[in-house]
């Protein structure tokens, strides 16, 4: 799990402009990622890159977020600890997303990309964004 | 889903106390979904539900009541149809003190107007004893405006009867409908 | 020619502007004499909703509701056939025979006893409302509770509030118009609540339900079982009343074991105004019935029940 403390104040203009380079630099790395987006854990959009409308982007804001919780809740009934990584493959597009859980706010961080898209190089480049979010974020 | 198993889905705005409701009558702690609440300015509650709510009791013939409870705010709508699917009835939540009481229904009249048309839902409005909050009879005349007419009770969900009593009338409900399908037409 | 006597102060009560024209338009379509005046100083008030009907001061006032009847509202002549308005100046004449006759008008009768029959508990309520009073209802060790028709208000004596119902069955119970004022002890509570209070504090008989047996009932609404007392059969019996018009014959026949809860329920819903009496009525007697057959759905629900710790229903 990757850990973040920092205040639940709104984010800046200047904080969202830095999370979205931090997130344009995770699809530039990613050869065969569509698009990344940070959403806060109750299913609110913090900062997205890619090709995905405003109202898009909501929308898989809280989907994402959703699908955070429910790894959470399964792994709470087999005692699996914290959650880490959700991974879903679908025919045409996979989706990955990482649990960012603080003191005061949680994020979920979330990478779209085509099938083809090795999965570990998405796992590693999603924590290696988090980590640099987390770095940002501090005060 | 086991053939002998049930499902309910409870509904309602965030705060009207699907989670509460869930957790009176689940023989064991539900399966929650709660985060922090970033948006303080709509609703001041600390957490809030973002996938789902489960609990179940155990039926004597080895089956399983499902209590389904849905997120109640509008951008996990996406979620109603997928946690509401297969279920014998709905049971609506309203927390009288809000502002919007009667306008925050609406989109799970919408959203669950099959249920309600086949009478197969209840509405339990909470917290009705509070200085200025509307009554039971204000939410029934809501739902009459929308052609609508669900039995609303006035319920306190931390008390296990109460929820009882809103199932017990969506039982009597359904099985009013047996009853009258078995019956030979009126003259 | 229009049998409406005099010239007439009329005042509306809040409504919408639409109808108010329409009753305008046939006053003057039926040669009506009238002028409109404030509420304190007419002859007739015109409304659309007995709930929002003003005080008049006086019980001679001839009060119409432009809309359906309504059992629960005694001293109102509605206009059945609204929108047409035909027979406003014919109820507008009735009520001006009504208020010079000798006998009064029955509302208006002065009131010290126990009512003994819905009607005379609603002739009771209605009458002080009219009259801008409150009924005080008074059992052997003082006054229990105290309704405001108009205000759709109740008050309850502190003594009792615990154990409304039973309050309610006391030998004694009188109901009398009071202008006095509620003592400041006194706890609110609805006026619903007080009625059903009434309805469940005594056994009924079939006649004080001032019902005819073989016309057919309909629920309005569910009670508010949440605030409001329930027994066995009441759900059930609600849902019956609310889902298909039904008889009294045939809910007593339906529920034979029950007849008391049945007759009480329908004197609660009654007194609240929550029962439609049909224009249609049963055409075959009702023929005593076995419990009916259990199908699936039926066990299942007993099952669902069981599991949450409900009684049985019978």
């Amino acid at each position: 799990m990757t850990v973040l403390n920092e205040p639940a104040r709104p984010l800046s203009r200047t904080q969202r402009y830095v999370l979205e380079q931090f997130l344009q630099a995770l699809v530039d790395r990613l050869n065969g990622a569509e698009g990344a987006i940070l959403a806060t854990a109750d299913g609110f959009p913090a900062a997205f890159s890619g090709v995905l409308d405003e109202g898009m982007q909501s929308r898989l804001a809280a989907v994402i977020s959703s699908l955070s919780a429910l790894g959470e809740a399964a792994g709470e009934q087999v005692a699996a600890g914290p959650l880490n990584v959700v991974s879903l493959q679908y025919e045409a597009r996979q989706i990955q997303l990482i649990a960012m859980r603080g003191e005061r706010s949680d994020y979920v961080l979330a990478v779209l990309a085509r099938p083809d898209l090795l999965l570990g190089n998405s796992l590693w480049a999603l924590r290696e964004c988090a980590a640099q979010i987390i770095a940002a974020l501090k005060p | 889903m086991n053939q002998r198993d049930y499902k309910i889905v409870f509904l309602g705005p965030m705060g009207a106390g699907k989670t509460t409701a869930i957790s009176a009558i689940s023989t064991r702690p539900p399966v929650a979904t709660e985060v922090r609440n970033t948006d303080l300015a709509a609703h001041g509650k600390a957490s809030t539900t973002v996938a789902l709510d489960y609990g179940e009791v155990a039926l004597d013939d080895g089956g399983t009541l499902r209590l389904y409870g849905v997120p109640g705010q509008s951008r996990f709508s996406f979620m109603w149809p997928m946690v509401g699917k297969g279920a014998l009835g709905a049971v609506l939540l309203v927390d009288a003190t809000r502002a919007d009481c009667l306008s925050g229904l609406d989109p799970f009249l919408d959203a669950f107007d099959s249920l309600f048309r086949a009478s197969r839902a209840v509405v339990g409005v909470g917290r009705t004893d509070e200085p200025g909050s509307r009554q039971a009879d204000d939410v029934t005349a809501h739902l009459a405006a929308r052609g609508l007419a669900a039995p609303v009770f006035s319920v306190d969900v931390r008390q296990r009867d109460d929820v009882n009593l809103l199932l017990d009338v969506l039982f009597v409900q359904i099985e009013a409908q047996a009853d009258t399908l078995r019956m030979e037409p009126a003259p | 020619m229009t049998a409406v006597a005099g010239r007439l102060s009329v005042a509306f009560a809040p409504m919408p502007l639409e109808d108010a024209l329409l009753l305008r338009a046939a006053l003057r379509a039926a040669g009506v004499r009238w002028r409109t005046v404030p509420v304190e100083r007419c002859d007739v008030l015109l409304g659309t909703d007995p709930a929002a009907l003003p005080r008049t001061p006086s019980d001679k006032v001839i009060r119409i509701v432009a809309g359906p009847r309504r059992a629960s509202a005694p001293d109102i002549r509605f206009l059945d056939r609204w929108p047409h308005t035909g027979q406003l100046a014919d109820t507008i004449a009735q009520g001006q025979r009504a208020a010079n006759s000798p006998f009064g008008d029955v509302a208006r009768a002065a009131v010290d006893a126990s009512p003994t029959s819905v009607d005379a508990w609603l002739a009771h309520a209605t009458h002080a409302g009219a009259t801008g009073q409150r009924l005080q209802i008074d059992g052997t060790a003082g006054p229990i509770a105290w309704i405001d028709a108009t205000a759709n208000a109740g008050w309850v004596a502190p003594a009792v509030a615990t154990a409304l119902p039973a309050a309610m069955s006391d030998a004694a119970l009188s109901a009398r118009a009071t202008a006095g004022e509620v003592p400041a002890d006194a706890l609110r509570c609805s006026m619903a609540h007080l009625l059903w209070a009434i309805a469940l504090g005594r056994p009924w008989a079939v006649d004080e339900l001032n019902l005819e047996r073989h016309r057919r009932l309909r629920l309005k609404r569910w009670p508010d079982f949440g605030s409001l007392e329930r027994r066995d059969t009441f759900l059930r019996v609600a849902s019956q009343l609310i889902r298909e018009p039904t008889s009294l014959d045939h809910l007593l026949a339906a529920h034979p074991a029950r007849q008391a809860d049945v007759l009480a329920l329908l004197a609660g819903c009654r007194l609240c105004g929550w029962l439609d009496v049909t224009e249609t009525f049963d055409k075959d007697a009702p023929t005593r019935r076995d419990a009916p057959a259990r199908g699936p759905l039926h066990a299942a629900m007993g099952k669902l029940r069981r599991a949450l710790g409900m009684g049985s229903h019978g």
